[in-house]
């Protein structure tokens, strides 16, 4: 990439040329060169100064590596490629899920307001929703959150995983959700892209507590990701250390996608 | 002689290759502070203001982007006028603005004030549910009480300028700073029983005759996430 980026800049001849004439046109950076020019001592001090914070930056990393914990596994996330057939079979999948997952948490609701002529009648609508604020800023972005999860752990990127779960958050609005109720339109903008939001900071944080270690921090990392915990999660690595026991050390990672 | 090289130094810098990212998708996001006013009935004029966030989904070419764009804000309404049930209702209380709506944004390559910072314009049309919880109220009838909301739903059409860095990757996270102008008109109004959360009850709703308009004003300072 930085070569296709220099090849760019260098590249045409015309480009230096014009660079040249410019400089000598408008020598506007004079001020800035001026600030840029520093006497020997200057200097010396400057990458005195600098070689020190180098030098205590690399100890304490050396220390924070020190006191970690040993971990039989790495949590990452790795992009990759996915065929059509495959990313269809995951939104199917997801698809399913909602069937399942609609009426077990909402019974009430799909019972008193739930019918096929509901479904009907509901069939291509979109309005905007009355519901409180609990269910359009909290519930939706949250399952968008888990849905922007299990996309990720699959192998999509962030921007490519915000674009499934839009997918399969219409397909719920449309098709599963009017069951009950015509689809929404804060629900459907809302369930992905504020769930993206928060699916990027859980995401983190999860990874976080997942490297701590300990096995709280650890359990804390899988609730608020469950998706790490799946066959399905292709992010992680297990480490073991491997050594001759004279002088060859070394780690073997392994890891399934 | 000077005259073409002017030219030449010109049709050079057109030439420039662009070193900002192209043709990808993106998810950007900040925060906003909105202001509002509602000509209401008989030329009452409401006042509203608040504080959320704005997010922008959507595809970027080379100068051109298109994105799917919400600006979401909680605040206050003052001295609020309607008419719901034959009742006439003034008060005050809680406001919440959803506004949604499909954008198209163009960056003004000529216009860059710092350096890689482009101005950039965008237009759309917008969608609106705006949300009123009254914290004091005045009703001339016995319809309405506090356990009831008003909602409003508008359309219309908004306008923004602003000023965006223009980067080699989105992965820098580029920032951005906006100015947004919508002006929405009222199509329905609803009364809305809030007593149960887990449930949505519509009291009424009217096609608003009310010649609801209103003009709202949205600063916002964001990034792009990924």
């Amino acid at each position: 990439m930085l070569i296709n980026l220099l090849s760019r800049i260098l590249s045409p001849t015309i480009m230096s040329s014009t660079v040249w004439v410019l400089l000598s046109l408008f020598p506007v950076n004079t001020y800035a060169q001026l600030k840029m020019v520093q006497t020997p001592e200057e200097k010396r001090a400057s990458e005195s100064k600098n070689k020190k914070k180098r030098e205590l930056y690399e100890k304490q990393q050396e220390i924070s590596n020190q006191r970690k914990r040993l971990q039989k596994y790495q949590y990452t996330y790795i992009d990759r490629k996915h065929s059509f057939k495959e990313s269809m079979s995951l939104i199917s999948a997801m698809y399913g899920v909602t069937w399942a997952i609609y009426p077990l948490t909402q019974p009430k609701v799909f019972k008193e307001n739930g019918s096929w002529k509901n479904y009907s009648n509901n069939f291509g609508k979109l309005v905007f929703d009355q519901d409180e604020p609990f269910w359009n800023w909290f519930v939706h972005p949250i399952s968008g959150s888990q849905l922007y999860l299990f996309y990720r752990a699959n192998g999509y990127s962030r921007i490519n995983s915000m674009g499934m779960a839009f997918l399969s958050s219409a397909l719920f609005e449309f098709t599963v959700e009017i069951y009950t109720e015509p689809a929404s339109v804060q629900d459907l903008y809302q369930t992905p892209v504020l769930g993206s939001f928060l699916g990027v900071g859980i995401e983190s944080l999860s990874m976080y507590l997942l490297h701590t270690g300990n096995s709280f921090a650890k359990v804390l990392g899988h609730i608020i990701n469950p998706s790490t915990l799946f066959w399905f999660y292709e992010g992680k690595i297990q480490i073991v250390p491997q050594t001759n026991f004279k002088d060859s050390n070394g780690l073997f990672m392994t890891m399934e996608f | 002689m000077r005259a073409k090289l002017k030219l030449f130094i010109l049709t050079s810098l057109l030439c420039l290759p662009s070193f900002a990212y192209r043709y990808d998708m993106h998810l950007k996001g900040g925060l906003t502070q909105g202001y509002g006013k509602i000509k209401g009935l008989e030329d009452s004029e409401d006042l509203s203001h608040g504080t959320g966030f704005n997010t922008h989904f959507g595809y970027k070419s080379k100068y051109f982007e298109f994105n799917l764009s919400s600006y979401i804000t909680w605040g206050e309404m003052e001295d609020l006028k309607f008419s719901a049930r034959d009742e006439i209702i003034t008060g005050e209380g809680q406001w919440r603005n959803v506004t949604f709506g499909p954008m198209i944004k163009y960056q003004l390559r000529g216009v860059q004030p710092f350096k890689n910072w482009f101005m950039y314009i965008a237009t759309g049309p917008s969608w609106s549910l705006q949300t009123v919880k009254f914290d004091e109220y005045e009703s001339s009838g016995p319809l309405f009480n506090s356990d009831q909301k008003l909602t409003f739903e508008s359309y219309g059409g908004s306008f923004s300028i602003g000023f965006e860095e223009d980067l080699p990757y989105k992965e820098m996270h580029q920032v951005f700073v906006e100015l947004n102008y919508s002006y929405l008109h009222t199509y329905k109004v609803r009364v809305v029983d809030k007593s149960d959360f887990t449930e949505t009850s519509i009291l009424s709703e009217e096609e608003t005759q009310q010649n609801f308009s209103g003009h709202f004003l949205a600063i916002s300072l964001g990034m792009t996430i990924f």
